[in-house]
This record gives structure tokens, sequence and C-alpha cells, in this order.
């Protein structure tokens, strides 16, 4: 459950989720610093170690008495992206979280622009590389291919979903859980669940220090993501209308095989004129069963879910602004949540 | 304080070994040497009852040593798991009941310990074994490396070392003790490696039995498959699956081409009992990886799966951020 409590004075969380980069990290934290010092904002930066081996710990526990809001957070172990990053989210107090890459790639100079954004009124607001410092083959075109399908099955409607520079509402962001690699979709889920999203154009520099942590692999495993993306979010609560989706077609083709095979057999002169047809049909039906089976095994594991969790998660039902601050209320499976503060309940699509 | 317990040894033994008795016998002079902050504990698998009575005998009235039974033959992870139960130390190293490592491989386990990793597993350094041996070694340890995408220099050293914190998130699975590094791994401890001196007294050639050659080689497979895909099913079955059904259809197409243009028969082409298969199974594929990520999707995502080793903050923020929101709003 989100804790409004922890909702503290300060207006930003900046989250950096690093991996060996010990070079890039005190320029890092300069740069946040000259970026967010003049603004009048409170801030905080969590570096989140993801258990590098490089020394960058090491960088991150000398800089702390020079960066009175540095909240270096260190990893037992290497766990990729989207742990790094909840870790990072979990312990954030800020109004506002923005996310930016370790390797400088991203300008921290943008952040107040962003910020200023998302104070117009919307629960995301992502960055856009529109000139892009990176190769064209294994990193541009990669990414050019991935936000086209992500955004043909998810609907986002903003151009480069790749750009780790972005700022969320934090109410809404620490309700959302990210497990597998799906730091990647918090974009589109969020867009599903009713989040209003902008973007602004962001500097992209080239890479000073340091290697990419990625290759073009990254591409298969992100297109099995968006599938099981698509799957779960659309039929997790309603798994056996997948199923019977799924069972309808294949229960066609078997009563147009089984009448075909009863032609064919009224008019068969061989043995084995008539077998391919029979086998066929036994196909078909071992599968339309299996199907319809699998579908009721995913109707018991949904119903056997917890129904409690540690997070509130849900559609963003509005954003309400009101004598005592703003809130975001969520409907969720257990009705409409008020996420913060107390507001009047707005009326809003249901 | 757990009785000021500092450092627990834990001899377990799960397989009759002749050399048990003297490895205990060392092990009994290393604690009593090192004064009270240590503690030995003696476990014994159910079937190695003589065993117990003999040890029973020779351990009475010895108030550094415990002694544990388990009731029957439950393999090599429960034996360690009892002896975990009743370990008081904070720092826990497992001991094999077979002449690996002598007890001067137990320093460098703890120095690691020291050092921050949560489990250690250490890997012997001189071994006398043949060419043959060690080549088998470094296949196995290999292997285990391309299924699991964990990397350890010697996987079949049963000295490993752990602190108590993490005795108690010790999975129940499987029964090599080989599985607990890499399980606790991807769980997100921190799991090192050091180097221990090898057993002066190590037989020279030292040879699985085919039967147990097999054994392990099963476990390996059951591990990388527990490891690669409970996490994200659907990408190894996805792919399968999709690929399986996209063939499928294409020979579907081209059978239906045939029939419709060129006029060929259908009914009496196997080919076509092919291309069903393929789609029904494809299919099926994909659905048994969509149940598994239904499966994380409701029960597990919430899970917290990173592990925070340390925490350092600059100087305290909450004080001087409350001032400036002062400032600000006043």
């Amino acid at each position: 459950m989100v804790e409004p409590s922890r909702e503290s004075d300060i207006d930003i969380s900046v989250v950096v989720p690093v991996f060996n980069e010990s070079e890039s990290i005190p320029r890092l934290l300069d740069e946040i610093d000259a970026a967010l010092s003049p603004g009048g904002r409170s801030y905080e930066i969590i570096v989140v170690d993801d258990g590098s081996t490089d020394g960058s710990w090491e960088v991150l526990a000398r800089l702390a008495p020079a960066h009175p809001r540095l909240h270096a957070i260190r990893l037992a172990s290497n766990r990729g992206q989207t742990p790094a990053l909840m870790a990072g989210f979990d312990a954030s107090r800020g109004r506002t979280v923005v996310t930016l890459d370790g390797d400088l790639q991203n300008d921290p100079a943008d952040i107040p622009r962003l910020v200023d954004k998302l104070d117009e009124g919307f629960e995301i607001v992502s960055g856009w590389r529109r000139q892009r410092q990176d190769k064209m083959i294994s990193r541009r075109l990669p990414s050019i291919v991935a936000n086209r399908i992500s955004r043909l099955i998810t609907g986002v409607t903003i151009h480069d979903n790749g750009c780790a520079l972005k700022a969320y509402r934090g109410q809404v962001l620490r309700a959302v859980s990210l497990y597998s690699d799906f730091h990647r979709f918090i974009v589109p889920l969020a867009q599903m669940g009713g989040a209003r999203v902008a973007e602004v154009e962001t500097h992209h520099r080239a890479r000073c220090f340091g290697t990419s942590k990625y290759g073009l692999e990254r591409t298969v495993k992100v297109a099995a993501d968006l599938l099981t993306l698509y799957m779960v979010t659309r039929y997790s609560q309603h798994p056996l209308r997948w199923f019977l989706n799924l069972a309808f077609p294949v229960g066609v083709l078997t009563v147009i095989v089984t009448v075909w095979s009863l032609v064919v057999w009224s008019s068969a002169t061989e043995a084995t004129q008539l077998l391919v047809p029979l086998a066929g049909v036994v196909l078909l039906m071992q599968s339309l069963f299996a199907i319809l089976g699998y579908g009721l095994f995913a109707e018991r594991i949904r119903q056997l879910a917890p129904r409690r969790s540690r997070r509130v998660r849900g559609r963003i039902l509005a954003t309400s602004q009101g004598p005592d601050g703003e809130a975001t209320l969520l409907i969720h499976e257990q009705g409409v949540q008020n996420v913060g503060l107390p507001v009047r309940i707005a009326s809003g699509p249901s | 304080m757990s009785g000021g317990v500092r450092v627990s040894i834990l001899l377990f033994c799960s397989q009759s070994a002749g050399s048990v008795a003297e490895i205990l016998e060392s092990l009994i002079s290393y604690v009593h040497d090192r004064g009270p902050d240590h503690e030995l504990i003696v476990v014994l698998d159910g079937h190695l009852v003589g065993l117990y009575a003999r040890f029973q005998e020779r351990l009475a009235g010895d108030g550094q040593v415990t002694l544990v039974g388990l009731h029957a033959q439950q393999g090599q992870v429960a034996t360690i798991r009892a002896g975990l139960a009743v370990a008081r130390g904070q720092a826990i190293v497992t001991f094999p009941s077979y002449p690996q490592v002598d007890t001067d491989a137990i320093p460098p386990i703890l120095e690691a310990l020291a050092a921050g990793a949560d489990y250690v597993v250490g890997y012997r350094v001189g071994r006398q074994g043949s060419p043959f041996k060690r080549l088998a070694s470094r296949m196995f340890n290999g292997l285990i490396h391309a299924t699991t995408g964990v990397a350890f220099h010697d996987l079949a050293c049963g000295i490993h070392g752990m602190r108590s914190s993490v005795s108690r998130a010790i999975p129940n699975y499987g029964d090599n003790q080989l599985f607990l590094p890499i399980l606790l791994a991807r769980e997100g401890f921190r799991v090192t490696e050091a180097a221990v001196p090898a057993s002066r007294s190590e037989p020279g050639l030292h040879l699985f039995s085919p039967a147990a050659l097999g054994r392990r080689a099963l476990d390996v497979l059951a591990l990388s498959y527990l490891v690669r895909f409970t996490q994200k099913p659907l990408r190894p079955f996805g792919a399968v699956g999709v690929v399986l059904t996209l063939i499928g259809l294409l020979l579907c197409a081209v059978l239906v081409y045939q029939r419709i243009f060129l006029h060929q028969s259908l009914a009496d082409r196997p080919m076509l009992l092919l291309a069903l298969l393929l789609v029904t199974s494809g299919i099926q594929v994909v659905i048994l990886g969509f149940l598994g990520e239904l499966l994380i999707y409701l029960h597990f995502r919430d899970q917290v799966n990173y592990r925070v080793q340390e925490e350092v903050r600059g100087e305290v923020i909450s004080d001087a951020a409350s001032n400036e929101a002062e400032l600000r709003h006043g």
C-alpha cells in the first residue's frame, strides 16, 4: 500500500540505476545538482548500484559527504534494470520521481523542463531523443522498430518510450508493480490505466565513458515481453475469455473438417483416403478440449490469486485538485481507492 | 547474542564414507583449539544409524559439539537444513564428509563472509587429481555456467559458508548441495567464491559411477529448467509455439492453394496431418507459456526481487528539505 506520510516535503526524487559507471558518477551527481539546485525545488538523488564490479559503490561512498542530497543504495548482486529501478522507487519520497540513465547520455539539465510539463497536469512526462547519438544499425533501428510495434500493441502515443529520462507523479509510480523486465512498459501500463502522458524533447549525448550494456538480441526479448504484456493486462482478470476466443476458430475448424471427412467417407474407395481426415478430426478435437481445459486452469489460477497486495494497483480514475492538495483516484480490484490526500470523489469514467 | 557462538561448523554426512571418522576428529580438535565461540554440528542422514550410535558415544559430554540424526534418509539438502536449524553461530561453514579439504580451508571461508558475502563457495587450489578428472570437473562447471548463467570454479567442492541470516532463507529444493549457491544467487544474495587449499589426503582418483553421473546431469537439467523458465515462461514457450504455428499455417496455405488451383487431392495427403499437428501443438505450447505468465502476474508480481546490501546517505536530507519547503509555502 502507498503510505501518504512518505510523501514528505521533497519535491523531486531523481532515481538513477547504475551498473559499472564509476567514471560517470561524479559528473552525473554534479550535473544533477547544477540542474536542480537553482530551481527552488527540494530534491533527493537516489543512486542504485546494481551490483557493480568496477568500484562504483566506492565512488558513491566517497562522494556521499559532499552531496547532501545523495541516497545511495547498493544491491547485494546484479539484478538487472527492473529490480534496480524498483529499489529506487521503493526508497523514493518525492512528489515527482524522475528516472535517468547513469551513463550521462541523458542530460540532467532537461529535468526541470520535464517537471514543469508534469505540473501542467500529466501523470507521466517522457523524454524524446529526437537527435540520437548512437549507432544506427545496432541501437537506433531496433529502438525505432520496438517503438512502432509497442505503439501498435499498447496504443502508446509517445515517440520514444526507450528514453530513460522520464518524470512520473510519485503516487502513480509507486502504485505500479514491476517484475521481469517490465521497466520498459511503465508508460504503456500507466496509459492503459488512464494516465495522461506527455513528452518533451530532450538532449541526447554520445557516450563518454564505458560501454553500452545492451545489444541487438534485446529486440527479440522485448517482442516476447510485449506479447506477455498484451496477454496479461488484457486477460488476467478474465482469462477464460482468451481461451474461448482461441477455442472458437478451432471449434469451427473441427466442425468443418468433420463434415468434410464424412463427405470423403461417403465416396471413399481406399482406406487411406479415410484415415487422414479422421486423424485430422481427432487432432483438432484433442486441441479443442485441451484449450478449454487450460482455460479452466487459468480461471482457477486467477481465483486463487491473493487479494491483498503490497501495492495499490489499478486504473487511474481522476486527479483532483482540492483545498487539501492534490490526489489521484485509482480504480482497482477492490473499488475506488484514494491514493494520497483526501479529496472529494470526482465524477469520472467508471 | 546466541550464547556467544560466533562460528558454527556443520559436518554433514548423507553418504557413508570411510574417512568421516578422521574428519570428525580433526574438526573436534579444530573447535577445541579455537575456543568456546566455535561450535561443531554433526548431521547424519537417516540411514546412517550405525554411524550415529558410534558418534553418540564419541561425542558424549562434549559441550561444543551437537549431534543431529535425521529420522529417514532425506538427502544432502535436508541434512544441511537440519544442521542449520540448530546452528547458533553468526557464520556457518558446511564441511564435507569426504576428504576434499582440511580444516585449514575454514579461515578463508570466514574471511570471505567477513568481507561482505552472504554465501561463499570454496574452490580448491593445488588439487592432486589426474588430468582426466580435472577435465571432467571443468566440463561440469562449464555446463553449469552454460545452463544456469551462474559461474563457479568448483561446484563439486563441499565447503561452503553462509551468514546466519541466509541460513533461514535456504530454499528447500532438490537434494544436492550445489543447488544452494545457484538458487541463492538468483534470489539476489551476494554469493562469492573463496580459494581454499585442497586436502592433502585426497585420493588421487575419485570418479563418479555412471549412475551418479547421470543423476547429477539430471540435477543440472532440472535446475537450469527451473532457473531459466520460471521467471519469463512466455519467452521460450512463446517463441517455440509461434514458430510451430507459423510453419503449420504456411503448410496449410500451400495445401489449400494446391487443392483449389492445381486440383491436387487433399484428403489422402499425410502432409495435411503434419500441418494440423504443427498448428495445434504450436498453439498449446503458447498456451502453456501464457499459463506460466498468468501465474507469475497474478501471484508473484508483488515479490520484492532485489536485496539491499547497504545504503549511504549524504548529510541529513529531511531537515534541509523541510526548511526549504516551509520557505516556499510560507
